[in-house]
């Protein structure tokens, strides 16, 4: 795999899991440390903060295998660490990354048909559901939870989608199996990637109906940066939920210049699962939280 | 009763929905990479047996179900009711027909069953998966064959019904097998 990075010119690096920074995003759960000697520090959800960084002072193309930590995150597919494996490849757009993401599992599980099948979100989602899920107003979005049993009294329209998603459209990813390309994301789910046209610049890959990475085309905009991070801590707030201070590390590297840039992370661990046919996390990792 | 969050949901753990007591079957975490958590998971109704699947916000919480699976020994019937006892406590608690389902028909007494009580009261009895009983009533069989592999009805000293193959007499005792109704084999003294 390293192989693979360095014939493509690619800089692996190694990032530190604990910093100052942490992710406002709504469902991301950040475990932070407390120190006798400084002030508390947060492990890192993603390298994405650190990576950017580098990117933002010239790195070039760059990527790790990080130790990821996510709080109360724990099932089949899911251990509150975990690896990502985490790539950006600036001037590429992300359909270029996404065939290269494609080339990367071929090498490591050559028995998967390459062939991938990319699918539109929206598409995916009428089809499903009935509703469009750019334009239909969030009421209905609840209304069709409701009439299929599931909770509707969600917070975002974004946790609408998610829920209506993963509960009818992942399902028939399982069973047509093989890789599958989801992309085209209404604009609430953008999280760090670039809008372009009333679309998130994003796409999911699904292996067997299984989240296998989350691909962007990266925002580089800081005043977007800093709005978005604004409404996540409103969002937080709402809830209940704890505020981290904005990662002003990470904001600085947007306002001093981001290149353009498409990146990925991919779940390892779950690559590695469903390369080797296993049934969870459990039957590959040593240790799983329940036991380390 | 205490309240469960979705982050203590497991296999086995008893919870109260609409109203009526269930034990969860299968439990799901779903949580898409940068979006909310789910519980999905499988309930089974304990008062009507029947399967469903419920999606949870992770963070829920539910009511825990009194349920309690107690071993409890057979003592009698009068015809309506089936008295049992915890052999620990001495307390006795009357199972209704409904609660008895087929286990009835495997009981003559002092039986250890488990007893499943919801707020004290028998919901379901389980007899023990294997019992001893004597055939009282059965045709013949035709001495020698032992071969032709065919099977008779044989009523046992509780009433019950059950399979046996040819060469089984009036008077013997049987294994049978209690989840299956299904006779296993001879006891010999």
């Amino acid at each position: 795999m390293r192989a693979f990075f360095d014939d493509r010119g690619v800089l692996e690096v190694d990032t530190p899991v604990l910093g100052r920074g942490a992710s406002l995003e709504p469902h991301l759960a950040s475990l932070s440390l407390a120190d006798p000697f400084d002030e508390a520090r947060y492990l890192q959800t993603s390298p994405e903060a650190h990576m950017k960084r580098l990117l933002a002072v010239g790195s070039g193309p760059i990527f790790q295998i990080a130790h990821c930590f996510r709080a109360g995150e724990a099932g089949r597919l899911h251990n509150p660490e975990f690896l990502l494996l985490e790539w950006y490849r600036p001037g590429m757009s992300l359909a270029e990354l996404c065939n290269e993401v494609g080339e990367l599992i071929s090498l490591l599980h050559p028995e998967i048909d390459a062939a991938t099948e990319t699918l539109d979100y929206g598409e995916c989602f009428a089809g499903i559901t009935g509703l469009d899920p750019h334009g239909c107003p969030d009421g209905a979005l609840r209304a069709w939870l409701g009439e299929q049993d599931l909770p509707g009294d969600l917070p975002m329209r974004a946790d609408c989608l998610d829920l209506a998603f993963s509960s009818r459209v992942v399902p028939r990813l399982a069973e047509r199996g093989g890789l599958t390309w989801v992309q085209g994301f209404p604009v609430c789910m953008a999280q760090l990637a670039r809008v372009d046209n009333d679309r998130a610049v994003r796409a999911e890959l699904f292996w067997n109906g299984v989240e296998v990475a989350n691909a962007y085309d990266e925002l580089t905009d800081a005043q977007e940066l800093a709005r978005r991070c604004q409404a996540w801590a409103e969002a937080r707030r709402g809830v209940g939920l704890p505020v981290p201070k904005v990662d002003a590390a990470l904001q600085a590297a947007h306002a001093h210049g981001l290149p353009a840039c498409a990146g990925v992370a991919v779940g390892f661990d779950r690559l590695l699962m469903l390369a080797n046919g296993a049934p969870s996390l459990d039957a590959i990792l040593p240790f799983t939280a329940a036991r380390a | 009763m205490a309240t469960f969050a979705t982050n203590q949901f497991k296999q086995g753990l008893k919870i109260m929905l609409d109203g009526d007591p269930y034990t969860i079957v299968e439990n799901e975490f779903v949580k898409p990479g940068k979006g909310q958590a789910f519980n999905r998971v499988k309930v089974r109704n304990l008062k009507t047996g029947r399967v469903i699947e419920r999606t949870f916000k992770s963070g829920e919480s539910v009511e825990g179900a009194d349920v309690v699976d107690t071993d409890m020994q057979y003592l009698y019937s009068d015809g309506d009711a089936w008295h049992f006892m915890n052999p620990e406590t001495f307390d006795q608690v009357q199972a209704s027909e409904t609660a008895m389902g087929d286990a009835a028909q495997w009981l003559k007494g002092e039986e250890t069953c488990v007893v499943t009580l919801y707020n004290g009261e028998p919901l379901t009895v389980t007899p023990p998966n294997f019992v001893e009983l004597k055939i009282t009533e059965t045709d013949p069989g035709v001495r020698g064959d032992t071969a032709t592999g065919g099977s008779k009805p044989a009523t046992l000293e509780t009433g019950a019904v059950v399979k046996v193959p040819l060469f089984i007499e009036e008077g013997e005792v049987l294994k049978v097998d209690t989840r299956t109704g299904e006779y296993v084999s001879r006891v010999k003294d």
